[in-house]
């Protein structure tokens, strides 16, 4: 083989190698930095619409409305009681009032009614009577006027009850409620939940 | 004058075909063989029998782009007037440049290596699955036989960036000859 051999057998190579070598301009890669912040902002919409819908809201674990007209799915569903309905939530570690449940003998617990303003308006009263009814049964509760962010930002502002129930009071509360019962263990944080039958 | 015009005076035979022909690319074919024959003379030289060459071979082969059949034609001629001479005259940097090819061979000795035809056929086969980008570049390296400053300025990108293009599509050239067990 000659000393430009190599070279030389290049000669045969396709016309069309040939002519692209002709552009002047290299063809264009795909920026990574611009194809990384294009996915990024893809994901922060995906996120954004999944959170929209709620799927990042916490959901109730445990619901047992024997007597409520709410029902599991109306609680599945994320959505506050419909007028009418009644909610018990009681979480491990909230503060109402003041105080925190310390140990798994003492629940805070939450009555809430629907968080639509209207129903709000509407069973405000119907708030004040369970929790007088219940606080003659032995309960220790306490009306609550809460301020609230709902899922798309806007205010709201409605009453709940809180207080504080041994495993006993906690039981029979569905059994004592006028209005069914929606128990709601969050047992450390807010990502991890225990079923727990009452 | 456009390549179809004159593609059509090539098949006319009309001789004015080779005239507008040196005053549409006379300029580059002539530069393009100078790079490699370091010699005006043989390098007009070789302009003229490319002329020749394409007066002989159209209208029976028709090509789709004139320029490139053009280059391809005066690249032929050129090697074939390389070989006239003697070695030692072969232009330095041709020499060279091959034997920045040739270090994708493990042997030592070129006689030891595949037969052109052999060579041809697998650096074909391994440029058709090589990026664009890097195809582009390695053709302007060894088969225009251009610098690496003019691949640079020509593609308006960094010298550094020509050098990594060629030195990877060389190292793939390597590992695709051992795998393909052709050296």
């Amino acid at each position: 083989m000659s000393n430009t051999a190599l070279l030389e057998s290049m000669n045969a190579m396709p016309m069309a190698w040939i002519e692209e070598c002709e552009n002047d301009v290299l063809p264009k890669k795909p920026n990574v930095w611009k194809v990384g912040a294009a996915a990024a902002a893809c994901a922060c919409v995906a996120m954004g619409a999944l959170f929209a819908c709620g799927a990042f809201q916490r959901q109730p674990t445990v619901v047992t409305p024997e007597n409520s007209i709410g029902t599991f799915m109306s609680a599945s569903l994320a959505r506050g009681p419909y007028p009418g309905e009644m909610w018990y939530s009681i979480w491990l570690g909230s503060d109402i009032n003041n105080r925190k449940s310390t140990d798994n003998l003492v629940y805070c617990v939450e009555i809430i009614f629907s968080t639509e303003q209207e129903h709000i308006n509407m069973n405000r009263e119907k708030t004040k009577a369970e929790c007088e009814r219940l606080a003659a049964l032995g309960y220790e509760l306490y009306i609550e006027e809460k301020d609230w962010i709902g899922y798309w930002g806007e205010p709201k502002h409605y009453t709940t009850v809180g207080g504080f129930l041994s495993v006993e009071q906690m039981e029979a509360l569905r059994e004592v409620s006028q209005y069914g019962c929606y128990i709601d263990f969050a047992m450390s944080s807010f990502e991890e939940y225990t079923r727990v039958e009452p | 004058m456009n390549d179809i015009d004159l593609l059509l005076l090539y098949a006319a035979r009309d001789e004015a075909a080779i005239e507008e022909t040196a005053a549409v690319y006379g300029d580059s074919l002539f530069r393009f063989a100078l790079r490699m024959l370091h010699n005006a003379e043989d390098a007009e030289e070789c302009v003229n029998d490319t002329y020749r060459k394409a007066w002989d071979t159209i209208p029976e082969t028709m090509p789709q782009n004139l320029r490139a059949y053009l280059f391809q034609v005066c690249r032929f001629e050129a090697f074939g007037k390389l070989d006239k001479q003697h070695a030692a005259k072969r232009s330095a940097e041709l020499v060279e440049l091959n034997e920045e090819l040739a270090t994708c061979l493990p042997h030592t000795s070129v006689e030891d290596m595949l037969d052109q035809k052999e060579w041809g056929e697998a650096l074909r086969k391994f440029l058709e699955n090589l990026p664009k980008e890097q195809r582009m570049i390695f053709m302007r390296r060894y088969w225009f036989g251009e610098s690496i400053s003019e691949i640079a300025k020509r593609y308006r990108i960094g010298e550094s960036r020509v050098k990594t293009s060629l030195h990877r599509a060389r190292n793939k050239l390597r590992h695709y000859l051992e795998k393909e067990g052709l050296t």
